[in-house]
């Protein structure tokens, strides 16, 4: 009996360790799970195609290891284990090759049954997609504008040249009519 | 080496292993051998009487000791390896281990992980024992000591490696190292690990 359900037990176990392994592998994006001294315990298969380094070869590592900001992750690890709280964080991932990634970070932190810390998970979201979009809608929107100033500028000098020009007509006319006015008056006092 | 008068030898060995301990060591093997390596690790162990099948391995079941004792000295034989070699590859095991994964919950604190080593112990074997024996931080290590294992002299390389990767996750240095103090293979009682960090 007892054997019995240790068995059942530990075919549970086993089917619970396969879900998570699918699971985990399946999601498109990285998830590690880091130890309260900031090490990595482990992480899932989408580590590699944002760091080219193997899961295995990630755990072990330093979570500020990965990152240009170090100091940056220091902070972020002191406040979660103090406050304990989900952080959003634009961060820019290191890769075995040594290429940056820019990636939203988020973290999770992680307590025992007993209430104590025990280290977070931490997923990451590549916005290098996102980032160029970015850039490019800037870029687009600084040559718009600097084509639209260009225009504003020549309407202005438009505006200026056709204003100007008016103003002399009617300084003209004014004159013509003057000029036709002391004409005539002329011609009254001769007749 | 003479694997048939081994494989012999350990066929007296009664304990059990859960799968994982075989599984993590299988992927370290995979990495550095190739899918073809493992499958030729696994040809060589049923040609000496152990029947198993790597795919169908279940990370929580319990498989003979002594099929992981042997899965070594096959690791050595078909590949060359040393001694440095399964060292490593027990290094590298708590990276793939799903039971570390688990267990990580005790890593609060060097500490409370060495007073988990023989919790841990229970997990991972169904006979010996883990005493957790000395923790002392002034003096910068942790003894622990193995005992009611007999089993082969490889286990002692098994556990320095195995036992070095669980320190490095726990302790918050990165020079760690690991000594054999004391061995039932060269008359002690029981074996002893001492780890020390700076």
């Amino acid at each position: 009996m007892v054997d019995e359900k240790r068995k059942r037990i530990e075919e549970d176990l086993d089917d619970l360790e396969s879900y998570i392994k699918e699971f985990s592998d399946f999601l498109p994006l990285a998830v590690l799970t880091v130890s309260p001294l900031g090490m990595i315990i482990s992480a899932n298969k989408a580590i590699q195609e944002l760091t080219g380094y193997l899961c295995f070869e990630s755990v072990g590592l330093y979570l500020s290891d990965l990152f240009l900001e170090k100091e940056k992750i220091k902070e972020i690890e002191k406040k979660i284990e103090k406050e304990g709280s989900f952080l959003n964080q634009e961060l820019t991932l290191i890769g075995k090759d040594e290429k940056r990634v820019p990636v939203n970070v988020f973290v999770s932190s992680r307590n025992n049954r007993q209430g104590e810390y025990v280290g977070f998970f931490t997923a990451l979201i590549n916005i290098s997609e996102i980032k160029t979009l970015q850039q490019n809608l800037e870029e687009k929107v600084k040559a718009r504008t600097r084509e639209l100033e260009q225009r504003i500028d020549e309407l202005e000098r438009f505006h200026d040249l056709t204003v100007g020009r008016e103003l002399k007509m009617l300084e003209l006319k004014k004159e013509i009519k003057r000029l036709k006015n002391a004409d005539q008056t002329r011609s009254q006092k001769n007749s | 080496m003479d694997l048939e008068k081994k494989a012999k030898e350990l066929k007296k060995i009664k304990g059990n292993i859960r799968g994982e301990g075989i599984l993590a060591d299988l992927e370290y093997a995979r990495l550095k051998k190739g899918e073809k390596g493992v499958r030729a690790v696994e040809k060589k162990l049923n040609e000496l009487v152990y029947k198993i099948k790597f795919d169908q391995i279940k990370s929580m079941s319990w498989y003979p000791a002594r099929i992981d004792i042997i899965k070594n000295y096959i690791l050595m034989d078909l590949f060359n390896w040393t001694k440095k070699d399964i060292f490593n590859m027990a290094n590298f095991s708590p990276k793939a281990s799903f039971l570390v994964k688990v267990l990580v919950k005790y890593f609060v604190s060097a500490k409370k992980s060495f007073e988990q080593g023989p919790k841990y112990w229970r997990q991972q074997f169904d006979f010996g024992e883990l005493q957790a024996y000395e923790y002392n931080d002034k003096k910068k290590r942790m003894i622990f000591r193995i005992k009611e294992y007999k089993t082969d002299p490889i286990m002692c390389t098994v556990f320095s490696g195995y036992f070095l990767r669980l320190a490095q996750f726990v302790l918050k240095s990165k020079k760690v190292s690991i000594k054999e103090t004391k061995c039932v293979y060269k008359g002690d009682p029981f074996c002893e690990q001492t780890i020390y960090w700076e």
